[in-house]
């Protein structure tokens, strides 16, 4: 059963210049206890989609629509999230979904104590009194790896560095054991020392805890590490659904192909790197037909007058280009 | 045996930080006793985390902090603590920089042109034809186009922006280009334009580049030589492939198994450090790494850290373990 299934899901921004579309039409599911991430390059709707899960975009300036918007919380229950008013969200949040966000310390409040901000998850959520509650934000600290979490939960956001904050979102996040744990960007803001802890800490968690992810990242190398499954999107569409391992080994998409070319294996000899030509388009001048048709090698008359369905190839992959990778290699030639 | 083109002896930057208003103040030991050497013609890769002094050490070469200890010799001169400002502009006019981000690094009032052509204008060429006629003769190396001369920078992507910094670090006849994570502000799929474009300078240019980046894939195809570094200290350095094949120091070994490879050919076995870097103010002489060091021994603990060895030709690293591998 999915815990999260998304059809057809579209948001636009109303701006200045006009209407911004930054997700069009896309099918999103989550499985119980699996990992799923979208990966995408920045402007390509990734992280707006992450939030339209949590419906924290207010409208105006976005406007969401979906076909169906169905997450399933722990007794079965199936919520539509668009019609969700605030406070019906509220109770969702944190204890069925909640979400992990890329740079910490902007989301955590710099005039509260870390204990304190700690405590308002069970104290809102379960009724808590502040005593109890503060006995189980230091149980949840130390779940995530924090040492020494009674003399940490007695700072302030700003005493602590960005991977023991982004280990207190954890812990905030995963306090009430939700169903679904959304990640956006969860490492980007890290080092790569602390990237190793971070997923970790994110793995063991959700496997402890039973929970699905999805997560939202850049970084080819993180997808491989943390999911499952992948969607691959390029200005607002996916382009590639697939399992992790077909995806990273047999890349259908030309934008996928390219994406994992470009970051050279490192038992590999290169003397240049493969690159993409060209700049992703501005989400107000998309090109007609496919989007990636303009720095695509294999564009064709076709990809530049109409773009191309995802074509489901029936075993869970799905691609958004008109030829097989057979074609493509054909026509290289 | 190529040319050395900037050597380091003992490079040290402090900084004072007051911890209390009436407290004496602290001393936070950014980079400390940097031995280098940078040849002719090569691209010298800096490695390691956020705050371990990469940047400052970059600053201290181009004169962007006070030197606290120590100097640097490069074009025929040393430069130090008690250097003048001539002596200082004698050297500076050689090298150039490329910074991280190209969103803050341009002057968004300038044209392109403008932008460009600053740093000759900084060398006292005011003849806006010439300046013009020069940035023009750039513009296209770098792979943007005439017309690009008069607009403004927010009309560019962030990948554009960065080539138009590389123009003008490229325009005063620079040999030494101190290029700053130049591509960790921009997005993954333009990436490998601006590092080709880098290499494809570097032969026509004859530039040689310090090359500043957290990311190890990158260090590896890029650079000939490389440093590691870790709160302010070099901890291994050497010929980059050598370190790759054969990391000594545990913190090389811990930052290499931390890379993520989207296909890794063999399963690596990955070592996750422990904890975090301990704080660079008013360190003790020990090895500042033992804190989080899985290796660690009790005489790393309490003995300052030893001097570089030369473990493998053109290997050198700092730590008490080696040679014990």
């Amino acid at each position: 059963m999915n815990v999260l299934d998304i059809k057809n899901l579209k948001v636009v921004f109303r701006t200045e210049e006009g209407f911004v579309r930054a997700v069009e039409g896309v099918d999103i599911h989550v499985g119980e206890g699996e990992r799923v991430a979208i990966v995408g390059e920045s402007g390509c709707g990734k992280s707006v989609t992450s939030l339209a899960c949590m419906n924290l975009l207010t409208t105006p300036p976005a406007y969401v629509t979906a076909d169906r918007f169905v997450f399933t919380d722990r007794s079965g229950h199936r919520h539509n999230i668009l019609e969700k008013t605030e406070n019906e969200m509220l109770a969702l949040r944190a204890e069925e979904m909640a979400m992990i966000f890329q740079d910490p310390s902007t989301f955590l409040n710099p005039v509260m104590t870390i204990g304190e901000q700690l405590d308002e998850v069970f104290i809102y959520h379960m009724n808590m009194k502040p005593k109890a509650a503060r006995a189980c934000s230091l149980t949840m600290m130390k779940k995530v790896g924090i040492p020494d979490p009674e003399m940490r939960a007695s700072q302030y956001p700003h005493e602590l560095s960005g991977g023991l904050k982004q280990r207190i979102l954890i812990a905030m996040a995963t306090s009430l054991s939700p169903r679904l744990l959304i990640a956006d960007e969860p490492t980007t803001a890290l080092d790569v020392t602390i990237q190793a802890q971070i997923l970790q800490l994110i793995s063991d968690r959700c496997e402890k805890e039973k929970m699905s992810l999805l997560m939202i990242t850049h970084d080819l190398g993180v997808v491989r590490e943390m999911a499952d499954r992948v969607y691959v999107m390029y200005c607002g569409k996916i382009v590639e659904e697939g399992t992790i391992d077909e995806i990273m080994q047999n890349p259908q998409h030309p934008y996928t192909k390219a994406l994992i070319d470009t970051v050279p294996g490192m038992d590999e000899q290169v003397e240049r790197f493969v690159q993409i030509p060209h700049n992703v388009p501005h989400p107000m001048h998309k090109p007609e037909g496919c989007y990636f048709s303009n720095r695509c090698a294999y564009c064709t008359a076709l990809c530049r007058q109409k773009q191309p369905p995802l074509f489901d190839r029936g075993d869970g992959r799905k691609i958004r280009c008109y030829y097989t990778p057979e074609e493509l290699w054909l026509k290289s030639y | 045996m190529a040319e050395i083109l900037l050597k380091t002896n003992d490079l040290t930057v402090d900084f004072k930080i007051k911890k209390s208003l009436f407290g004496k103040p602290g001393r936070l030991s950014a980079v400390k006793n940097i031995n280098l050497e940078i040849k002719r013609g090569e691209i010298y890769g800096l490695v390691g985390e956020s705050g371990c002094g990469k940047t400052t050490l970059a600053n201290a070469i181009l004169g962007f902090v006070p030197i606290t200890s120590g100097s640097f010799e490069c074009f025929g001169k040393t430069i130090d603590a008690k250097s003048s400002a001539a002596d200082w502009r004698e050297v500076r006019r050689h090298m150039q920089t490329v910074f991280q981000d190209p969103y803050s690094s341009l002057n968004s009032r300038f044209t392109v042109w403008q932008i460009i052509s600053e740093p000759l204008y900084i060398a006292g060429e005011r003849d806006t034809r010439v300046l013009r006629e020069r940035a023009a003769g750039l513009i296209e190396k770098v792979g943007l186009s005439l017309q690009d001369l008069d607009r403004y920078v927010f009309e560019f992507s962030g990948g554009q922006r960065q080539r138009i910094a590389i123009a003008r670090a490229l325009i005063a006849d620079a040999e030494l280009i101190i290029c700053d994570e130049p591509t960790s502000a921009l997005d993954v799929s333009v990436h490998s334009q601006i590092c080709n474009l880098l290499l494809d300078l570097r032969e026509e240019f004859e530039l040689t580049y310090l090359f500043i980046s957290h990311n190890l894939s990158l260090i590896k195809h890029i650079t000939d030589h490389m440093s590691v570094m870790y709160l302010g200290e070099v901890m291994e350095s050497g010929s980059t492939e050598e370190i790759f094949r054969d990391p000594r120091t545990p913190y090389t070994e811990a930052l290499m198994s931390a890379i993520l490879e989207v296909n890794p050919s063999t399963k690596r076995e990955r070592i996750i450090l422990s904890g975090e870097a301990r704080s660079p103010i008013d360190p003790p002489n020990l090895c500042r790494f033992a804190n989080r060091c899985p290796k660690a021994t009790d005489r790393c603990r309490i003995a300052p850290l030893p001097a570089p060895v030369e473990i493998a030709p053109e290997h050198f690293a700092r730590c008490h373990l080696c040679g014990e591998k």
